[in-house]
């Protein structure tokens, strides 16, 4: 079970995108994948550009294109999605080969593929240049509830000790002989997964008692992180105006 | 100076009906270090957790110095008597050490430099200020022991409260352990049921059985007291000889 590793996602570097402040990134991020969405996918020119705002900033993070591609994969499940639409949607046809194919449905191939790994590949680049506990603290500073963001952050520090309980679970029951192959031997992992519902319960209520005895009264306190800079800003800002801007200019031409 | 811990006939009944505590009676004197030994079960972690409000007495008292444990003097009592729990993992929750040792103080309303320089001081009282930047997920069993005694000194209490301090590490881990406790000067109650880790750090031991004190006095004394001992399922470990000299 190789889940809940906070640093798979990152690429430790020095660049100067890796030292700017969360919360600037994610609303860069968030600028970028909202004018993705919005572009009509006629306006292809529109999406070479964001490719290259994409490349631009991978190459600025010193972020390698080999980690963006594998990174990559897991989007592959919406990509053989995407690659069926064109045989199975109604419309106009083409055909190729002898096989007749749906325009409208290759307009939605395209769509798909393009978004999603624009998306993708901007949500991997700021997972790669921000740490997740900088990402959760960026969004607190963006007034997303301090509920969300404590969630997340206990998560983030928790899902390893989760993943290696389940991991000695699994040990006990292998070397108890236990080898499922039907359904019907699935029972001992649903009751083990109840037995690790309530072991995580039981930790949080211990993690509780922990916070409290050093004086926690419900309001996570603000530990003086740096704030970022008008500087950060700009730069954030501008990426999304200049995102926006073509945008604009492809729902304006098409 | 009033003593720093008095507890008189406390009582206390988990939610779920198990009887944990069956009225307890202990003193603790100011910048002593009292052992609380016992079998498992025998109510100690309860009775811990009574000592800084987290549970509240249901028949009986506990007043630390002048303060009652009561609602209004909790933020002062959690001030002043830190808990070390025995699962070092449930006492670092933030991402990295440095947050977590600044939690408690930013809690009092610390913050800036000030606060800064407690978190400092707090890793190196047990020689750890290279952990600071590091996730407590990657500390091993004695780092993190060590920086969950950080979280805890950083609120400068004046009583320490160990439960199982010594669980879970290897003899290394537990030597550097013995080391920074003795370096501290404040009250400290060490709740174990590490028979040497009790000899070598507190001169003083009580023991705990089925929620009640069964016996108070010189640790030399009650260690050396085998059917005291027996009766209350403590065990030396095999060949282990009471040493004769008293410090």
């Amino acid at each position: 079970m190789g889940a809940g590793h906070s640093h798979a996602l990152y690429v430790h570097e020095h660049s100067p995108l890796h030292a700017m402040a969360p919360e600037v990134k994610i609303v860069a991020a968030f600028g970028f994948v909202l004018s993705v969405a919005i572009t009509p996918r006629q306006a292809w020119w529109a999406f070479a550009i964001y490719a290259v705002i994409v490349a631009v900033l991978a190459r600025l993070a010193r972020v390698p294109s080999r980690f963006v591609a594998l990174r990559l994969t897991a989007v592959l499940p919406f990509v053989v999605f995407a690659l069926f639409i064109p045989f199975v949607a109604t419309g106009d046809q083409v055909e190729v080969w002898g096989v007749g194919i749906s325009v409208e449905g290759l307009w939605g191939m395209w769509n798909i593929l393009a978004k999603a790994l624009l998306g993708a590949s901007v949500s991997i680049l700021l997972t790669a240049i921000t740490e997740i506990p900088e990402i959760i603290r960026g969004l607190g500073v963006l007034r997303v509830p301090a509920l969300f963001t404590s969630i997340a952050m206990f998560m983030v520090r928790y899902l390893e000790l989760v993943a290696d309980e389940l991991q000695r679970t699994r040990v006990a029951m292998t070397s108890r002989g236990y080898d499922p192959r039907w359904l019907s031997q699935a029972r001992p992992i649903a009751s083990s997964a109840g037995a690790m519902f309530v072991r995580s319960y039981e930790r949080g209520e211990r993690v509780h008692a922990a916070m409290v005895s050093r004086g926690f009264g419900g309001i996570m306190p603000g530990l003086g992180h740096r704030p970022a800079t008008g500087s950060e800003w700009a730069r954030s800002l501008g990426l999304v105006a200049a995102c926006a801007a073509v945008a604009m200019a492809a729902l304006v031409i098409t | 100076m009033s003593a720093p811990i008095v507890v008189s006939g406390l009582e206390f009944t988990y939610p779920d009906g198990r009887v944990a505590l069956k009225g307890v009676d202990l003193v603790v004197g100011s910048g002593e270090r009292v052992a609380v030994l016992g079998p498992n079960g025998a109510g100690k972690t309860t009775l811990a957790l009574h000592l800084n409000g987290i549970h509240r007495p249901e028949a009986g008292s506990v007043r630390v110095g002048d303060l009652a444990v009561i609602e209004e003097n909790l933020p002062e009592i959690r001030r002043r008597v830190g808990l070390v729990f025995q699962d070092s993992n449930d006492q670092l929750f933030m991402p990295n050490v440095g947050e977590d040792v600044a939690f408690g103080p930013a809690n009092l309303g610390l913050g800036g430099s000030e606060l800064e320089q407690r978190v400092e001081e707090a890793l190196s009282a047990v020689g750890g200020t290279e952990l600071a930047g590091r996730p407590s997920h990657h500390l091993s069993g004695g780092e993190r022991r060590r920086a969950a005694l950080a979280t805890v000194l950083a609120m400068e209490p004046d009583v320490l409260v160990f439960d199982e301090p010594s669980s879970d590490l290897d003899g290394s881990g537990k030597r550097e352990l013995v080391a920074a406790l003795a370096r501290l000067t404040m009250t400290q109650v060490v709740i174990t049921h590490d028979l040497p880790l009790a000899l070598e750090l507190c001169p003083r031991a009580v023991i705990m059985n089925d929620g009640r004190v069964v016996a108070d006095g010189l640790i030399r004394e009650i260690l050396g007291d085998a059917n005291l001992l027996e009766e209350n399922r403590l065990e030396l470990p095999y060949g282990f000889v009471l040493g004769t000299s008293d410090d």
